[in-house]
């Protein structure tokens, strides 16, 4: 079955279109919303929707642009025969037509069935759903938009039978399980479900499984009866056990109670002896305390009057010595009493001694002090006549003009400069020497004289008696003023500096300065020698030497009340000639008060030496004596208490006598004891009771025991454990039996249902080998020569698509493939699909993919391109519908290119069109309410373009076409026109995703 | 004629009475069994009342178990004071003393005093003198007895002081040296420990030894006598296995004894084997059955061996034929080593048809595992192909 051509009418969007088709390849472009979609939808309900379909499928299909009802028209072959149908959509008035090319016409429900029949597709009838229905007509053929990757063996669900009845016949001989064949497998199948699960277990309520619970339960019951049995069994033996103890421990305890008897009667033995031994032991003890006791005191006795005897022997020597000391100690108190009156003695002499050397002392203090004062006065002298000599000189001085060699400095210079001053006018001046006058000749004013010379420095009259009149001017001009008054400025300063100081010249200035020079000079010489005299101290020292001398004569005084007839030295010599005597007299006297002082302390040392060793001698006399009275005291009392000698010794003797007799006796009864092992008896006899309580405890747990197991052991015949144990057994037996069968009848259902399934997957294998090679057919054109396809035959359906690749790892199933791998692979399957079922339709049929690889890339658009062209030249007629056309330039397709509203243009050499009629009101977007014309030249308006560019700008210069278009918010038709226009002048290129994008060309 | 007293009594063993039989799943079949071993108690009080034996004694096993219940102790209490003689037990391998054993419990005295006056059991190995007898009984007072029980009677003090004039029968149970019980339960729970030692006995000085444990009649030795069960109770073992009698026994001291054998068993129980060499042999098996029950219902036990090959037909008819005899016999027990092996004819419905292709690969599949395989695979693609068989015919005949 081929297309060839088709048109819309009235159908949504489209007022009028006509496309024709490529007999193998044919490309529908256009942008977005173009309704390429539409159109393709609307020749699928051509094909398979019925014209009297009323209600939401029909209203669907309206245009609300265009008045008319929809009507599609395809033309198409099949079958060696072409076919023109016209479909309109009218509700239930709706048309069908049919007409075989050159030949016959069908109308209605027959044209209906018969293109049905031509189509090799079910009647699906109308109402309610249809809409959704109609899709799984040809379903496997028409891959609607967004539909391209889903499983595609679900969309060839309706199409099985079929494919199998192809691949059936193209695999020869491979026979096709029969009906009978479907039946006996299910009912196999059904009872191994009925009594297994999934994972090959026995099934909860399965006869297997109850009986291997009954045969569990049984066993369980077959133990239970033997534990019982082994329990009776154990008690029994118990029960023996513990009769056989208990007679063993009778005859046991019979023997260890005569033991016991005969060991009791020896301890009882045994104590009596251990009693007289204990007597016997303490009367000899008595005895040998006794006769002990009397040696001591005859020990004591002898030793006392040894002891006193040595003591009085001692005593005398001691004696003697302590009358020694006492005599040397009376002598030495003799020696130390004289040396302390002789200290005494020295230590007065040195008082005095130093007395009346601190009055010698004294006195040549205060000779000192008094020639002090006298230097001090004498130099007060001499300081007021030198005192009065600077006065006179300083008077002399002060009658001479204040006068310094600066001074005299100033006079001369200013004296300099008027002498250079009047030389300066005598150089420029006229002379007149009068040398003979006649007359009387005056010059200014002034009568010159014969003789008389002057000096003419300005112009002055010349008078001559009355005779001449003469006017002398002397030269130089007025230089001469100024040399003129120059001098007269000298000669004032000089005269007024003169004045100031009051003289008469500088001769005289020089004069007085050498004068007060010299007077200066004097002064302070005069100055000087004062200062050597008086340092400015001399008034305070001449009051300290007055204060010193007073001082020194109250300590004479003083001292000499200490001294009797005390000496008055008469001069500083004198006194200082005494105090040296004085001073060696202080150290004579010192030297023999040291002496003394020790002399006396010696003395006093070897009295106390004495009276310690005195009173040592003393002690030790006194103890001696008490010792002695101690002892002879003892003695007396001992002798008064044991009697004399001759009857203590008698005691003795008896006391020796008694001791001996007693330890005999205890030695003899302590032989006997020993013979008697008491210490063994005391064990032997623990032992014994020991082990006659153990043998009663023995015997009556044993008793305790057999009566326990008596009573478990008795029984009220209410059943028979040995025959309940055969009965389990029996039982167990019997649900074995029977649970072997069921088994192996179970295991038979298993075997079969096994064999069936791997049966018929064997049978489905050899059908789907022709379709898995079909597939990877396609695949190679994708994936390169080792990709390959692998499908499986399951319940009856193709299903589980795989795709291995080399280099990848192992299969991978539809579901886990790469979005664009799945739309790949699921047209492959497809178009693998249609061909096999294309036999069926004069070996070709139609494939459409509508917007079908948007999730591919640009490379693999390259392969798919190739695998659907190879699709073409197995006899498929593929149609693709695309929003970029230029994707599949590679495909060698026809080219249609569907734009909104307008007709559509060749878009190559090997178009056809798809003619639009021009709408009313033209295909106005309703989206938008701003007035547009379509332009009549098919360019845009140039502020158009300009807002596209900005918008697009603004939006980084990329943007996906539905994006810009709500960013522009223009209608479909006017943003594709400025988007075309822009693409042809290369401004902006197309991109790809889904809608397409844009970018600013840069 | 010697010089003591001719008397006469009953020896019998091993009435096992109370016996279970649990591996006969009908109740009522079961209870038909169980009833018959008190049955025969009647049918041997009646041959002692015609043969005029002054006593009957019970050579171990009257009991079937050593804790017997109460009902079972009732029943058999009851039975034996219906003979009308005084009888001598001593207690068995089965029904053994010692503590726990029924002959002690407080149930079994007052019982037995109540409704068997006429029985006394023997529990101690020491002489009874009775007023025409001795009886010198050997106990077993715990399942398994190392010892020879007998071995008192070997103190030649022990004979020497009984009377001389009364004939001495010893009782005991258990083995003898030159023949063993071992095995002898159907459940093989036979006790090889209890050993009688015949020829160590002093044979002049006894006048008859009655054994029990061993089911069939059977001399065992000059003067010695396995009764054997008075009532099957097992399917039978050899030729030589007599079950179903009692021994009426004359005994005089210093004489042989005359022992006669009386039958006293009521039920069949039979056994067959059979070989099928084609499937026409289901029904030559079914008039041999024919044959040995003739017209009997509820009175046989029959063991039935099977071999051979059947084919899957002939396997379903088989079936039904066990079916039917399992309703008629109180117990039918099969050991069926039968194959199934598809005829030609089965075969090719199966294999060779070419309508039903599938069919066809698995059954091939099948009979393929039934001939290669072994065991339990085998058994099982058999079944399974018998199974496929059934199937198949049922689908086709739809």
């Amino acid at each position: 079955m081929r297309l060839h051509s088709a048109t819309v009418r009235n159908y949504r969007i489209h007022g009028e279109v006509s496309v024709e088709f490529d007999e193998s390849r044919t490309l529908i472009g256009g942008p977005n919303e173009c309704g390429k979609s539409t159109l393709i939808e609307a020749i699928h309900r051509g094909l398979f929707l019925r014209s009297r379909t009323a209600g939401e499928a029909q209203k669907g299909m309206v245009s609300n642009k265009y008045p008319g009802h929809p009507e599609v028209e395809v033309t198409f072959s099949t079958g060696g025969k072409k076919y023109q149908l016209t479909k309109r959509f009218s509700g239930s008035n709706g048309t069908t037509t049919l007409t075989e090319t050159g030949g016959k016409t069908w109308q209605g429900e027959e044209a209906e069935s018969h293109l049905n029949a031509l189509l090799g597709v079910e009647d699906i009838g109308g109402g309610r759903g249809i809409t959704d229905r109609i899709l799984q007509q040809w379903a496997h053929l028409w891959v609607w938009q967004g539909m391209s990757g889903s499983d595609p063996c679900k969309s060839t669900a309706a199409e099985q039978q079929s494919l199998l009845q192809r691949l059936q016949e193209e695999g020869g001989a491979v026979a096709m399980q029969s009906a009978c064949d479907a039946e006996v497998a299910q009912h196999f199948a059904e009872l191994c479900d009925a009594f297994f699960t999934q994972n090959g277990n026995p099934k909860k309520g399965s006869p297997l499984q109850r009986a291997e619970s009954a045969l569990e339960a049984a066993s369980a019951e077959r133990h239970e009866a033997e534990e019982r049995l082994q329990r009776l069994d154990r008690a029994v033996e118990e029960y023996e056990q513990a009769a056989k103890t208990i007679r063993q421990c009778e005859v046991d305890l019979e023997r260890l109670s005569q033991e016991l008897g005969e060991v009791s009667k020896k301890r009882e033995e045994a104590a009596k002896l251990q009693s007289r031994e204990q007597q016997q032991a303490a009367e000899a003890a008595s005895a040998e305390e006794k006769h002990a006791a009397l040696q001591q005191t005859e020990q004591t006795i002898t030793s006392l009057r040894r002891d006193l005897q040595t003591l009085k022997t001692e005593i005398e020597p001691q004696l003697e010595r302590c009358r020694k000391i006492q005599e040397k100690r009376q002598a030495q108190q003799q020696r130390a009493e004289e040396a302390a009156q002789a200290s005494e003695a020295s230590t007065e002499a040195a008082r005095s001694a130093r007395f009346r050397r601190d009055l010698a002392r004294a006195w040549v203090e205060r000779f000192d002090c008094e020639e002090k004062q006298a230097a001090l006065e004498k130099r007060a002298e001499q300081a007021r006549g030198i005192e009065e000599t600077i006065a006179s000189l300083r008077e002399t001085r002060a009658q001479l003009p204040e006068l310094d060699g600066e001074d005299l400095e100033d006079l001369r210079e200013l004296n300099a400069r008027a002498d250079k001053a009047r030389a300066a006018l005598d150089a420029m001046a006229a002379g007149i020497e009068v040398v003979t006058a006649t007359e009387t000749i005056r010059i200014g004013e002034e009568e010159a004289p014969e003789g008389s010379d002057h000096t003419v420095t300005e112009a002055t009259d010349l008078r001559i008696g009355n005779v001449a009149h003469l006017r002398i001017r002397p030269g130089g001009g007025d230089s001469l003023a100024r040399a003129r008054e120059e001098r007269r400025t000298a000669r004032e300063s000089l005269a007024r500096q003169l004045d100031e100081l009051g003289l008469d010249s500088v001769e005289n200035a020089a004069r007085v300065l050498a004068q007060r020079n010299d007077l200066d000079a004097k002064i302070q010489r005069e100055e000087d020698r004062l200062e050597d005299i008086d340092d400015g101290h001399l008034q305070d020292d001449r009051a300290a030497a007055q204060t010193a001398l007073t001082a020194a004569q109250a300590e004479v005084e003083r001292r000499e009340k200490q001294v009797p007839e005390a000496r008055k030295p008469a001069r500083r010599e004198e006194a200082v000639t005494w105090r040296a005597e004085e001073e060696k007299a202080v150290e004579r006297a010192e030297e023999a008060e040291t002496e003394k002082s020790s002399a006396r302390q010696q003395a006093a040392e070897a009295l106390k030496e004495t009276d310690a060793a005195l009173q040592k001698a003393n002690a030790e006399v006194e103890s001696r004596r008490n010792e002695i009275s101690n002892k002879e005291a003892q003695l007396d009392f001992l002798v008064e208490k044991h009697g004399e000698d001759a009857s203590r010794q008698q005691a003795l003797k008896e006391a020796a006598t008694a001791h001996e007799e007693a330890a005999n006796a205890l030695r003899q009864t302590r032989e006997q004891l020993e013979a008697l092992q008491p210490e063994a008896l005391e064990t032997d006899h623990a032992r014994l009771q020991r082990s006659l309580e153990h043998q009663k405890q023995q015997r009556e747990d044993g008793v305790k025991s057999r009566a326990a197991n008596e009573a478990l052991l008795r029984s009220d015949g209410s059943e028979d454990p040995q025959a309940e144990l055969e009965r389990a057994i029996a039982r167990e037996e019997s649900a074995q039996e029977s649970y072997n069968r069921i088994r192996r009848k179970a295991d038979a259902y298993r075997l079969l249902d096994d064999l069936f399934v791997e049966q018929q997957k064997a049978l489905a294998d050899r059908f789907t080998q022709p379709l898995a090679e079909r597939i990877t057919g396609y695949l190679r054109n994708l994936y390169g020569p080792s990709a390959r396809a692998a499908v499986t035959f399951e319940d009856g359906a193709f299903q589980g698509i795989e795709l291995i690749r080399s280099g990848h790892a192992g299969a991978i199933s539809f579901d886990s493939l790469s979005g664009g791998t799945q739309e790949q692979v699921a047209a492959a399957v497809r178009m693998a699909v249609a061909e096999v079922l294309a036999a069926d339709h004069g070996g070709s049929l139609p494939v459409v993919f509508d917007d079908a690889f948007a999730n591919s890339d640009p490379e693999r658009i390259q392969s798919v391109q190739r695998m659907l062209d190879y699709a073409a030249t197995r006899g498929l007629q593929v149609i693709v519908l695309t929003c970029n056309p230029s994707d599949y330039a590679a495909l060698g397709a026809r080219q249609i290119r569907l734009s909104p509203g307008a007709t559509a243009e060749p878009a190559s050499s090997t178009s056809t069109t798809a003619s639009s009629r021009p709408a009313t009101g033209s295909d106005v977007d309703a989206e938008t309410s701003v007035p547009w014309s379509e332009p009549s030249n098919g360019n845009p308006a140039e502020e158009d373009c300009a807002e596209y560019l900005a918008v697009l700008r603004s939006l980084d210069g990329k943007s996906g076409n539905q994006a810009l278009r709500e960013a522009l918010g223009w209608p479909e038709q006017r943003y594709e026109i400025v988007k075309s226009h822009l693409i042809d002048q290369g401004v902006i290129i197309p991109g790809r995703g889904r809608g397409g994008s844009v970018a600013l060309n840069e | 004629m010697g010089d003591g007293l001719l008397m006469k009594f009953l020896h019998t063993a091993d009435w096992q009475i109370g016996k279970p039989f649990a591996n006969i799943e009908d109740t009522d079949k079961r209870s038909i069994v169980r009833q018959a071993r008190l049955q025969v108690l009647d049918k041997m009080g009646e041959i002692a009342r015609q043969e005029g034996a002054a006593f009957v004694v019970v050579a171990g096993d009257l009991f079937d178990s050593p804790s017997a219940d109460k009902a079972t102790v009732a029943a058999a209490c009851g039975a034996i004071g219906k003979m009308g003689v005084p009888v001598y037990v001593i207690p068995g391998n089965h029904d053994h003393g010692g503590p726990a054993s029924v002959w002690e419990q407080e149930f079994f005295r007052r019982e037995s005093a109540r409704l068997a006056p006429n029985l006394t059991v023997l529990l101690e190995p020491a002489p009874v003198e009775l007023e025409d007898a001795v009886l010198l009984p050997c106990p077993l007072l715990r399942r398994q007895e190392s010892r020879d029980l007998t071995e008192w009677l070997r103190v030649p003090e022990t004979l020497s002081a009984l009377p001389p004039g009364k004939a001495r029968i010893v009782l005991a149970h258990g083995s003898t040296q030159d023949f063993t019980s071992l095995a002898e339960d159907e459940e093989g729970s036979g006790a090889a420990s209890n050993r009688i030692e015949l020829n160590r006995l002093p044979a002049d000085a006894i006048d008859y030894i009655a054994l029990g444990d061993w089911h069939g009649t059977k001399e065992a030795g000059a003067k010695a006598w396995y009764a054997g069960t008075p009532e099957h109770d097992r399917f039978p073992k050899g030729g030589d296995h007599q079950q179903g009698h009692v021994l009426v026994v004359e005994a005089e001291r210093g004489q042989m004894p005359v022992v006669n054998r009386v039958p006293t068993g009521r039920l069949t129980w039979s056994e067959m084997t059979f070989d099928f060499a084609d499937d026409a042999d289901v029904e030559h098996l079914e008039g041999r059955i024919d044959e040995l029950l003739e017209q009997r219902t509820n009175e046989d036990l029959l063991r039935l061996h099977l071999s051979g090959s059947l084919g899957i037909e002939a396997s379903h008819r088989l079936e039904s034929l066990l079916e039917s005899l399992e309703a008629r016999l109180l117990r039918l027990k099969v050991e069926d080593g039968t194959r199934i092996a598809p005829t030609e004819a089965e075969l090719e419905s199966l294999v060779e048809q070419k309508r039903d292709p599938l069919i066809a690969g698995v059954a091939r599949l099948l009979v393929e595992r039934t001939r290669s395989a072994g065991g339990e695979e085998a058994i099982t693609a058999a079944l399974a192909l018998r199974e496929l068989h059934a199937a198949y015919q049922q689908e086709v005949r739809q």
